[in-house]
């Protein structure tokens, strides 16, 4: 605008100054703190505690997982013993005799109600084998013992080609196969507290402004003018800055 | 209260009714105006006012700062209008009989300046009523709300090029009246 509009302006404003009554100011103001009063609290628990959410959800995770992981090392031998034992000492035989020396360290000895576990025993294998002994570390000290001890089987199963293999096809691969079965377990027990929930229903679908409009000029044509008024009007309260096209004011717009 | 009108919107969302009393102080008197110069009864301009604070009152849990505060209150309020007109058969803002108050005199002690003011008025008041409700709407939205082109076609529902022309044919008729 010009300056010459600003002067129009200034000229206007000097001119016309009407106000809102004060018992409209009232009315309002009454209206705008009635409906806060009556504004339904969001449920759940206050702000200050909303803040914890994320950092709780997340501990509570990381604990569920650790304990899920601790619990399938401490089951593993007891399900994978029965029928890996002959097949795992023979191939520890082996790699024995293919060793220089012992390790220096003494086998973990086990504990007392492990060990009273009616594990069969070949003659021929010495009773502290470690290989498939429960051992009462975390999880986290066991792994890369475990680790280590896959590594030198898969090694030896290697020495011996592919007919020492399919010998231990019987038992160590049903023995690897559960403790993958576990793995996967023990993931799947973790991954829900991670994953979102999904809601099997959809969230009911709100009316879309032309689709509401189309139906009050429905009305309208079936001169069912009532329930077009009352339509229009919650239409209205609804969305009150909705603009409205010509074509669809002279199609809703009450007959004359 | 301090804040945008946006901000003061939210919090009043949020529950805070000391916001929403910012937000009327500030915008009363202009919405008022707006409202009184498009139908001209005060009876009927005071209900309507009313009745739009009503739907933002009503509508406040759905409201995004998508534009400016005073663009969706003006929007709401055309709306209004636009319904009152509809629904009183009449297809344009048409005036009705009685007259608004004469505006305020200025201060005393000062008798040339105050018939002149009262002159340069009842002259822009009448060249207000005389032309096109588009074209005094574009001029009440610019001059009440401080809407710019832009806003006033968002807020009529028109373009840009239409607002534009028709507040420049306002303008026009306003400065050529204050001129005779």
């Amino acid at each position: 605008m010009s300056e010459v509009d600003k002067e129009l302006s200034e000229r206007y404003r000097a001119a016309l100054r009407d106000e809102p009554p004060a018992h409209l100011d009232a009315a309002i103001l009454a209206a705008a703190q009635r409906a806060v009063r009556s504004q339904p609290r969001p449920a759940g628990a206050p702000r200050s505690l909303r803040r914890w959410y994320v950092p709780v959800s997340l501990a509570a995770v990381i604990m569920l997982s650790v304990i899920v992981t601790l619990r399938i090392e401490r089951e593993r031998p007891e399900i994978g013993v029965p029928d890996s034992v002959p097949v795992v000492r023979e191939k520890e035989q082996k790699l024995a005799q293919q060793a220089p020396e012992p390790p220096a360290a003494a086998p973990v000895s086990p504990p007392a109600a492990v060990a009273s576990a009616p594990v069969p025993k070949p003659a021929s294998v010495q009773p502290a084998a470690p290989v498939f002994v429960p051992d009462p570390k975390p999880a986290r000290d066991a792994a890369p013992e475990e680790r280590q001890r896959e590594d030198s089987l898969r090694s030896a199963d290697a020495a011996r080609g592919p007919a020492a293999s399919g010998e231990a096809a019987g038992g160590n691969v049903a023995g690897s196969a559960t403790s993958g079965r576990m793995r996967s377990e023990a993931r799947e027990m973790s991954a829900p507290a991670a994953k979102p929930a999904q809601s099997p229903v959809p969230a009911k679908r709100e009316r879309a402004p032309e689709e509401w409009l189309e139906r009050i000029a429905e009305l309208r044509k079936l001169q069912r003018d009532g329930e077009a008024d009352e339509q229009l009007a919650e239409f209205r309260r609804r969305y009150p800055d909705y603009k409205i096209s010509e074509t669809m004011t002279e199609r809703i717009a009450p007959r004359k | 209260m301090e804040g945008s009108d946006e901000q003061l919107m939210l919090a009043y969302r949020g529950g805070d009714a000391a916001a929403f009393e910012a937000l009327y102080r500030k915008h009363r008197g202009g919405l008022f105006r707006y409202v009184a110069r498009s139908v001209r009864e005060r009876r009927l301009a005071e209900e309507l006012f009313q009745e739009v604070w009503l739907r933002l009152i009503e509508a406040r849990e759905r409201y995004v700062p998508q534009a400016k505060f005073s663009t969706w209150l003006y929007a709401i309020a055309h709306n209004r209008l636009v319904d009152h007109f509809r629904s009183s058969g009449l297809r344009s803002v048409e005036m009705m009989a009685e007259e608004l108050p004469d505006p305020p005199a200025p201060a005393a002690g000062q008798p040339e300046r105050k018939a002149e003011t009262r002159e340069q008025g009842a002259r822009l008041i009448a060249a207000l009523e005389a032309m096109p409700p588009a074209q005094r709407e574009a001029f009440l939205l610019h001059e009440e709300a401080g809407l710019s082109v832009p806003e006033i076609a968002q807020v009529t529902g028109t373009d840009g090029e239409a607002a534009k022309s028709r507040l420049r044919y306002a303008v026009a008729k306003l400065r050529e009246a204050l001129k005779d």
